[in-house]
């Protein structure tokens, strides 16, 4: 229902869009914004209801797409979480992707799950330095995800603690490096 | 039976296996005829497509997307495009995303009809596997004459379409869709009925919807299930919301359900085909697309819905001409995970029917 | 129980009367669309040296060189293409301003060393002459018919 409404209204909020680049968000409010923002307050609420406020780091709209930084210590609690409350219901594993930002020291990893039953799109993503790059694994709570974190793994050099089978996908399994952590160089020795 | 000593016996599939998709390796360990675990083995064709993005810029990678799922290009081209247009909001001319929508269908109708011949290849039926070629030629050649390439196509551009149509390209397709319609009937009377295909195929292979949603698996793998999911209604993107056609779903979801979806899927695909081209406005095919794509800093997903499940593509711009970071949701990659628990216990005559199903491209699974 | 293995029967049997629909390749060649995508042909006297071709390739597998003349122009030396990774995308002939780079029908591109793969701008002109004798009509026809047909299909 709410992913049908908001598709109805792409194009007035696609001019809005570039408008808020130059002028004050006030001026005009977009509807595809607001319904967004209803998202995240009410899915920050409950997450911070259930499991108090230190879990999130942060909890922003990108472009439309609610999204939550979430301590690397509370990973897999709060995936849990958003898998298994009723009134969240993210039962869908969308994508997962990991980022390296050597400038900021942190790998980043993000997670976009789909609820079936409430149609909405969250994006929830965590940082691990760069150094000892470690994760808690979600591969127990959605499957889908086991060979997810075995490419983040093997491409950007993530460890994911409780994995049941972490091994190389990609490159062959004496391989040595990630090729997608920005240092990488094929140059190299 | 119970002094018998039995010995667990390791066998190697591929990843040169002819009856196995392209280059995919499957380790099984054998008791009997009965799998005990199968472990598939990818990366045969890794081509490093997320780390080559980040050196090129985004019209550059286009012809990349091509090289995914090589069998429906067009799709991936719909992928990446619909990705950019949407990070950067680009609006583009109705006429283009009619067009979009017509190649895209028929490349998708091209797809499955290689999926229905080579699944019976699969299990030793040579003839269909003709027939089917006999009409994706018809396909391949329309989409030869629109965009001058039989496989990659490298045909959308941000922005709408690099050609319109060519004169007398709606009629082809025109006379191609009866054409089609009598196949279809020729492929449900060789195939669908054919006692010695049905044994092989119903019942074997099924799982749950849960354990489907679980698997994060989508397109025809999720829909056998029973669940009505189809990026093309659920999340309706491009035109598609202004089309009449129906998610066709299937109830076991086993062998059986996954191929005869894709026959079901053909005559909705071939039902918008109809529609977009009796509707299709007149107009430009490109919009205004600045030259040099600069996507403003931050974090897109988007996805459409490919010739094998959702195909997403998460970019992370730092407002260069390049992406920062590109990662595509590849739907065979996600599709293939089921396969360790459905080989689970089977019998090993059953592997390739079960394999086969699930219908991946390996240039897809390893990107 | 056994209609459906009948039914099948009978569809192979419908066929038998009904006419060929492969090619007898070598000797029949294809006879390919106007836009199709060959190996490419280079009219050296067009070109200006802008080196677009060569930035857009995704596969950098083009390389020139050119010189300023008398005339303060510049004019093409060496062009390059290495077949070896050309994916045949179209993306040069596209950003080219003079179209000096087009596509022709030619895709036979077997070889017996990777070498001759590698491309000059002698070969890709005499391709284009080739092409253009064989379409019958000299390159700039074939230009504005190109164009005619394109923008018809606008319409």
């Amino acid at each position: 229902m709410t992913e049908e409404s908001k598709e109805t209204t792409v194009k007035p909020s696609a001019e809005t869009a570039v408008n808020t680049e130059t002028q004050p968000k006030e001026e005009q409010p977009d509807p595809k914004k607001e319904a967004a923002q209803k998202v995240l307050d009410r899915i920050r609420g409950l997450i911070v209801q259930e499991l108090g406020d230190h879990v999130l780091e942060d909890a922003l709209l990108m472009k439309h797409q609610p999204t939550f930084v979430v301590k690397r210590d509370h990973w897999l609690q709060t995936v849990q979480l958003l898998r298994h409350h009723d009134a969240l219901g993210f039962d869908y594993p969308e994508a997962m992707a990991g980022t390296d930002y050597p400038a900021n020291g942190y790998i980043e990893v993000i997670l976009y799950v789909y609820s079936m039953n409430h149609n909405e799109l969250i994006a929830v993503k965590t940082r691990t330095p760069r150094d000892n790059a470690e994760l808690q694994s979600l591969s127990y709570v959605y499957q889908g995800l086991n060979w997810e974190e075995r490419e983040i793994y093997d491409l950007v050099g993530v460890k994911f603690t409780g994995h049941p089978d972490l091994r190389r996908i990609m490159m062959p399994e004496d391989y040595e490096g990630h090729p997608l952590r920005k240092d990488f160089s094929v140059w190299k020795e | 039976m119970a002094e018998l000593r039995t010995e667990e016996m390791l066998l190697n599939v591929g990843p040169q296996h002819p009856s196995t998709h392209g280059v995919l390796r499957v380790v099984i360990k054998l008791d009997g005829e009965i799998i005990r675990e199968a472990t598939p083995v990818i990366g045969y064709l890794h081509r490093g497509t997320e780390k080559l993005s980040e050196d090129l810029q985004y019209q550059q990678i286009i012809p990349y997307f091509d090289r995914l799922d090589y069998i429906s290009a067009m799709l991936n081209n719909h992928a990446i495009v619909n990705a950019v247009e949407k990070a950067m909001d680009i609006e583009i001319p109705e006429r283009a995303e009619y067009l979009r929508v017509i190649v895209g269908e028929l490349n998708r109708t091209a797809a499955h009809l290689l999926f229905v011949g080579a699944y019976l290849l699969d299990l030793g039926a040579m003839s269909p596997f003709l027939y089917v070629f006999m009409t994706r030629e018809r396909i391949i050649e329309l989409l030869n004459e629109i965009s001058g390439a039989r496989l990659t196509y490298n045909y959308m551009r941000v922005g709408g379409v690099k050609y319109d149509a060519p004169p007398g390209w709606f009629a082809k397709i025109r006379e191609f869709i009866p054409y089609f319609k009598e196949m279809y009937q020729l492929f449900d009377d060789l195939i669908t009925g054919n006692e010695i295909f049905i044994s092989r195929v119903k019942g074997i292979g099924s799982y749950g919807q849960e354990e489907a949603i679980n698997y994060g698996l989508s397109g025809i793998p999720l829909r056998s299930t029973g669940f009505k999911w189809d990026l093309r209604k659920n999340k309706s993107y491009s035109v598609y919301d202004r089309f009449d056609f129906e998610i066709p779903v299937g109830t076991n979801g086993d062998n059986y359900d996954r191929y005869y979806l894709h026959l079901l899927e053909m005559e909705q695909s071939m039902r918008i085909v109809e529609q977009a081209i009796d509707s299709i406005p007149e107009g430009p095919v490109m919009g205004k697309a600045p030259k040099i794509l600069r996507i403003p800093a931050g974090e897109y997903y988007a996805a459409v819905e490919g010739a094998k499940g959702e195909l997403g593509v998460y970019i992370v711009s730092d407002g260069k001409d390049k992406p920062y970071r590109m990662k595509i949701r590849r739907p065979s990659f996600v599709n293939l995970q089921i396969i360790p628990s459905l080989l689970k216990d089977q019998n090993i005559a059953d592997f390739i029917a079960i394999l086969g199903s699930i219908d991946i491209v390996l240039g897809e699974v390893d990107a | 129980m056994m209609f459906g293995l009948l039914k099948g029967l009978g569809v192979t049997l419908r066929q038998i009367p009904k006419k060929n629909v492969t090619l007898q390749y070598p000797d029949v060649k294809p006879d390919w669309p106007d836009r199709f995508r060959g190996v490419h042909k280079f009219y050296p006297e067009k070109c200006i040296v802008c080196n677009q071709c060569a930035r857009v390739c995704p596969t950098s597998c083009i390389s020139l060189s050119g010189t300023r003349g008398e005339d303060k122009k510049m004019h093409i030396e060496t062009y390059d293409i290495n077949f070896e990774i050309c994916i045949l995308c179209d993306l040069c002939t596209e950003v080219c301003p003079t179209e000096a780079i087009q596509m022709t029908d030619t895709f036979e591109l077997a070889e017996y060393s990777r070498d001759a793969l590698f491309k000059n701008i002698e070969w890709l002109a005499e391709n284009g002459r080739q092409h253009d004798a064989r379409k019958g009509k000299s390159d700039d026809q074939a230009n504005h018919d190109a164009k005619a047909a394109d923008k018809a299909g606008e319409q």
